[in-house]
């Protein structure tokens, strides 16, 4: 299993990516290579988001719902809080 | 009629301001860099990849 730093650091790249592209896409709104480069990038991030949730806490209250949203209790602060080293 | 002015007054302290015009080609699409070098470079695209050098080389 991928360790948390190197997860999180996929996530970052991979939302840069998606947010660059974002940009492009907003005066390049039919560019075909840039929509299919958008729906093959989506996903992966969406699927480390998911990884993450699932390992280590949600980073987003979005994450808690795709993962299954709240069982007993509420999951936001079960990780270390930033300040507790859990955003490195 | 007021004449046309291309002169803007300067701020309090400020340099003066001309008005310009700007000419900005449509970007090409090029293929994407990796994550991982999009997010060491600031850009996901080549042909807006400039480097500065000054302090060092970030890549």
């Amino acid at each position: 299993m991928k360790d948390r730093t190197s997860l999180l650091k996929e996530i970052d790249e991979i939302s840069f990516t998606l947010n660059d592209l974002t940009l492009y896409l907003d005066t390049h709104p039919d560019c075909p290579e840039a929509v299919s480069y958008f729906n093959a990038m989506a996903p992966r991030r969406a699927a480390l988001l998911k990884e993450y949730a699932e390992a280590f806490g949600p980073l987003t209250v979005d994450c808690i719902q795709q993962n299954g949203g709240l069982t007993d209790h509420f999951t936001w602060t079960d990780g270390p809080a930033p300040w507790e080293g859990g955003i490195l | 009629m007021s004449p046309v002015r291309n002169e803007i007054k300067p701020p309090p302290g400020g340099c003066a301001l001309t008005l310009a015009m700007a000419s900005v080609p449509p970007q090409p699409y090029v293929t994407p860099y990796e994550p991982d070098e999009a997010l060491k470079r600031g850009t996901i695209f080549e042909n807006l990849c400039f480097p500065f050098h000054i302090g060092g080389d970030a890549t």
